[in-house]
């Protein structure tokens, strides 16, 4: 496992979400822990999304119809997973181009030449 | 081995979340999931339960666990934000039930009249709306200046008048001009002996619906109305006269003599219109039988103008005035014309002759003030108890802001709490006024129907909302800003920054809604009252209205013959014929020439020698028409009105001046000369809401339109049967209808009789509230002075004192409330008076009534909750504070 990248919370929690729905869009349903631990996989521990960041996320996403949830009896307790929506993967393309717009932006800015 | 945690294991881990005080459900199933994830992950490790437990649930965690769900409702949403707080708004309500109560049947009671009140008044305005520009059709009325100054203000103008103004009057587009006769008329179906009495019939030009939206379903409307000898019928009369046929092209006679083609169906009046009929006959078929159509100076005719977008209303009546003075000469300088718009006509139109009862602004300003009294008082009542229960929950304040709750927080669910209760009231007032619409209706004979429309959605949206801010609002504000520590402390300061105490201003108001309602109440109800038992100048108990509708069937010789058979009963004192129903009919108006004067207008109403007896109108100078006297039947009656009109000093020298007119009989017009045998005291003919005006009576038996019998007996039920039986010996095929006249007056004066009812109404209601607010109110000051008065009570106080002390505070605020009230009060009705020709003057005694019924409710209310507060246990109390 590669070691954890520090980047600034602040800076990544705009890109949560879509990490999220990305996630989900290639791999549904998945439960809580299942998405912060495949996350974290996922992007080499580039990107790690604590329990204090992920469940107010999903939480706001569902809320929001881009996921939808259903719950199953799974070890003696309730689970609940996720599942993108049609409406998640809409909002994931256009969101996605526009960080990906972003970021190139922010690329030719910094390689600009001052005097 | 992979481990899977037991149901006891999962349930420990639960248990320690729930202890945390997590409290929302679906957060708390999702991290016992997340948690039981990592502890069984660490016993796959080589980890015991406990160890596994021990680590995972650290008490750093469950913190963090506990941080998580905030942040987790934090993000969530505004909904659930919301949704907490209703939840702590219903325990609120429900952990003062009386209060709650009390609220809300206040509000529920205030929103009722409200929403009642607004279908009201909606539908009264809502009159002729649907006609395709309303604003540019207009109604000309005229003002007729008679010789002695007195002046007749009429709905009606004269026939040739409209076709002048649209060829003289660029500003008019078009004209309708319609004509209804005031006694009904009979029809008759062609080949067959059917015979229908129309109480309404109008005629109108073919432009009848081009000018009007209402819709012709057969025939063309461009052609239905544009000969002579056209009729067209409502649905209803069609179906009447010829049942599922369709009428059109069959052949109807009116008044046996006059033969008329159906040439449209049209739908039936809907009810929000100022006229309607059963038949249209075409304006253009009166030449033949009503010879008077061509005078310009004859008023019996109703002229709507469309009128161009552009005009100035004063520009365009010195136009049609114009036009009068170019055809009338002289005579015009007499007539002032003035128009009004056909929507505005039901809810403003008062002139003598209106095609039906119309209500009057003033009426509904009044009405709708009245609920908004009414409305204020519920809505303040529910800021007082408010005010009252917030005081017991100062401390709860203090401890959420202390907990961190911003004033946001604070004011949201004071606003909340006032929503729910707001809402709830609406709800069940919406349910009251479904139920009691149609009574409502009925009591007032008024359209009042509850039906979903953009208007009473939004008028819901507005009263819930602004109920909600008015009855919310100061409470939230007040408890938003105090400090946490005074709130912990107990301390409200319940004063603006100006020194005023809000509370004791809320409470003066109500204190003044309750003595201005009531005083209201006591001068419609004594004006009213004064309207139904005036002295009207003759006796109209006892007396049997019959109308005679049609001379072909009825014919005039055998009057005499019914007149003596129906003398000839027990049971009927005395009978007398007569042109007019004394109640609520058009009366005539005739050129008089007398003294100096060439043509003087006065009332006209033809009579027969009894009929100053049946009506037991007092004979001041001379006598009354005798049958003795051969001439009598061309002298004249006069009233005391018509002695001033003529400009002589008493009625005694009245006696012996010679009177003449132009009258009206089969062959044409004729000059009527007679002599003044009698002045009989002034009876009211007209209006009660007009002056009584002058009047001159003669005999003319080809005017007899009513028979008006006298009855000696209250056995009602048998004397009618007793009369039909006599009208049918006589008259075979005329229709026999009557109505007591007393039962007519209460029908002409219906709107008085409403707004007696809905005085009343309000009026209980509005106390029924302020008792409810004055209870809120002691409850109020009692609960702020709880510990005050224990101490005074300990010290020795009666309750008598304490009683005196409370009341004494109350009782300026009454003075106060008094002093806004009466003057508004006196204001407002002294201007609605003014509209009554014959009104019952206010007087102090029905201010001092209601200052002094205000003041034995509170005294009531208060003496209650002193006498129950000063009963506590005194030491629990004190204890307590």
């Amino acid at each position: 496992m590669s070691k954890k990248n520090n980047y600034d919370k602040e800076l990544l929690r705009g890109l949560y979400p879509l990490l999220i729905l990305k996630l989900l869009k290639g791999y549904s349903p998945q439960y809580g822990y299942q998405i912060e631990k495949n996350v974290r996989i996922l992007s080499n521990s580039n990107f790690v999304i604590t329990e204090g960041s992920l469940y107010p996320i999903l939480h706001k996403l569902e809320e929001k119809g881009l996921i939808k949830s259903h719950h199953k009896e799974i070890n003696n307790r309730i689970r609940k997973y996720y599942s993108i929506t049609k409406k998640g993967i809409n909002e994931f393309e256009s969101q996605s181009s526009i960080a990906i717009d972003v970021i190139e932006n922010f690329k030719a800015f910094i390689k600009l030449e001052t005097s | 081995m992979y481990y899977s945690l037991t149901k006891k294991q999962v349930q420990r881990i639960e248990k320690m979340i729930l202890d945390q005080r997590i409290h929302y459900q679906p957060f708390i199933d999702e991290m016992v999931d997340h948690l039981s994830v990592k502890v069984e992950g660490l016993m796959n490790e080589g980890h015991s339960f406990d160890e596994s437990l021990k680590i995972v649930l650290s008490k750093a965690q469950l913190q963090e666990v506990k941080k998580l769900e905030y942040t987790t409702k934090r993000h969530l949403n505004f909904n659930y934000m919301l949704k907490n707080y209703f939840k702590l708004a219903y325990r609120a309500l429900k952990k003062y039930p009386g209060t709650s109560f009390i609220n809300l049947v206040g509000l529920s009671l205030g929103f009722t009249v409200a929403i009642l009140t607004f279908l009201y008044v909606s539908n009264e305005y809502s009159y002729d709306n649907f006609h395709h520009d309303p604003d540019n059709i207009q109604r000309v009325a005229t003002s007729i200046q008679f010789d002695n100054g007195d002046l007749y203000e009429t709905a009606f103008s004269g026939a040739p008048w409209g076709p002048a103004f649209v060829s003289d009057v660029p500003e008019v587009e078009e004209m309708c001009r319609l004509m209804k006769y005031r006694l009904p008329v009979m029809m008759g179906i062609s080949n067959m002996d059917v015979k229908f009495y129309e109480k309404n019939m109008i005629w109108a030009d073919s432009t009848f619906f081009s000018l009007f939206n209402y819709k012709l379903i057969e025939g063309d409307p461009k052609s239905a109305l544009g000969m002579s000898n056209q009729v067209v019928v409502t649905e209803s009369t069609a179906k009447r006269y010829f049942g599922d046929e369709s009428p059109l092209g069959k052949v109807i006679t009116y008044e046996n003599n006059q033969e008329l083609l159906i040439t449209g169906v049209i739908e039936d009046f809907p009810e929000n219109t100022h006229f309607n009929a059963d038949l249209i006959g075409s304006f253009a078929t009166l030449p033949k039988f009503w010879r008077i159509l061509d005078r310009w100076g004859v008023v019996y005719y109703y002229t709507y103008l469309r009128m161009n977008n552009s005009v100035q209303e004063a520009e365009i009546i010195d136009k049609l005035e114009d036009v009068l003075s170019a055809n009338m000469g002289e005579d015009a300088s007499d007539y002032t014309l003035s128009l009004k718009a056909i929507n505005d006509i039901h809810t403003s139109g008062n002139l003598e002759n209106e095609l039906t009862n119309n209500s009057s602004t003033r009426y509904l300003n009044l009405v709708v003030l009245i609920a908004l009294v009414v409305l204020a008082a519920s809505v303040i009542n529910y800021i007082n108890l408010a005010t009252a229960r917030s005081l017991k929950r100062v401390k709860e304040v203090g401890i959420t802001k202390v907990m961190g709750s911003g004033k946001i927080l604070v004011i949201t669910k004071f606003i909340a709490e006032a929503f729910i209760v707001t809402s709830l009231a609406f709800f069940l007032s919406l349910i009251a006024t479904g139920l009691l619409a149609n009574g409502v209706s009925q009591l007032f004979d008024a359209t009042i129907r509850l039906r979903w429309s953009p208007g009473i959605v939004l008028f819901s949206f507005v009263l819930i909302l602004v109920c909600t801010f008015l009855s919310g609002g100061y409470m939230a504000m007040k408890m938003s800003g105090i400090s946490p520590l005074k709130a912990l402390n107990g301390q409200l300061n319940l004063k603006t920054g100006r020194g005023v105490d809000l509370k004791k201003v809320l409470v003066t108001f109500q204190f003044m809604s309750c003595i201005g309602l009531i005083a209201a109440n006591l001068i419609i109800q004594k004006q009213v009252k004064f309207l139904f038992t005036r002295e009207l100048g003759y006796d109209k108990s006892h007396v049997v209205s019959i109308p005679v509708y049609s001379t072909q069937l009825v014919p005039i010789d055998k009057f005499p013959v019914l007149k003596n058979d129906f003398t000839e009963l027990a049971s009927v004192k005395d009978v007398a014929i007569s042109s007019h129903n004394l109640i609520g009919d058009q009366p005539y108006n005739a050129a008089y020439a007398v003294d100096r004067y060439d043509t003087l207008i006065m009332g006209r109403l033809h009579v027969d020698h009894d009929f100053v007896d049946v009506f037991d109108i007092d004979v001041l100078a001379g006598r009354n028409l005798l049958k003795t006297v051969t001439n009598d039947t061309s002298n004249f009656l006069i009233n005391e009105s018509a002695v001033k009109a003529i400009g002589i000093k008493s009625p005694e020298e009245a006696i012996g001046h010679t009177m003449s007119y132009t009258a009206q009989n089969r062959n044409g017009s004729y000059r009527r000369t007679g002599t003044i045998v009698g002045v009989v005291k002034d009876f009211n003919f007209r209006s009660l809401h007009s002056d009584i005006g002058p009047i001159v009576m003669d005999i003319q038996p080809s005017r007899t339109h009513f028979i008006n019998v006298k009855l000696s007996t209250n056995d009602y039920t048998n004397t009618i049967d007793q009369l039909r039986t006599k009208w049918n010996d006589i008259f075979q095929h005329g229709p026999f209808e009557y109505v007591f006249l007393e039962d007519k007056f209460d029908t002409a004066y219906k709107f008085e009789s409403s707004l007696k009812q809905l005085s009343f109404w309000f009026v209980t209601i509005s106390v029924v509230i302020a008792i409810l607010g004055l209870i809120g109110l002691t409850h109020f000051d009692t609960s702020i002075r709880l510990k005050e008065i224990s101490i005074r009570k300990v010290l020795g106080s009666s309750t008598t004192a304490l009683l005196i002390l409370f009341w004494k505070d109350y009782i300026k605020m009454i003075a106060i409330g008094a002093l806004i009230a009466l003057p508004a009060v006196w204001y407002i009705l002294n201007k609605w008076l003014s509209g009554y020709a014959f009104r019952a003057e206010m007087s102090f005694l029905q201010f001092g009534y209601s200052i002094s019924l205000t003041v034995v409710l509170v005294t009531v209310s208060t003496a209650i909750i002193i006498f129950r507060a000063s009963n506590t246990k005194l030491t629990e109390i004190l204890r307590n504070e």
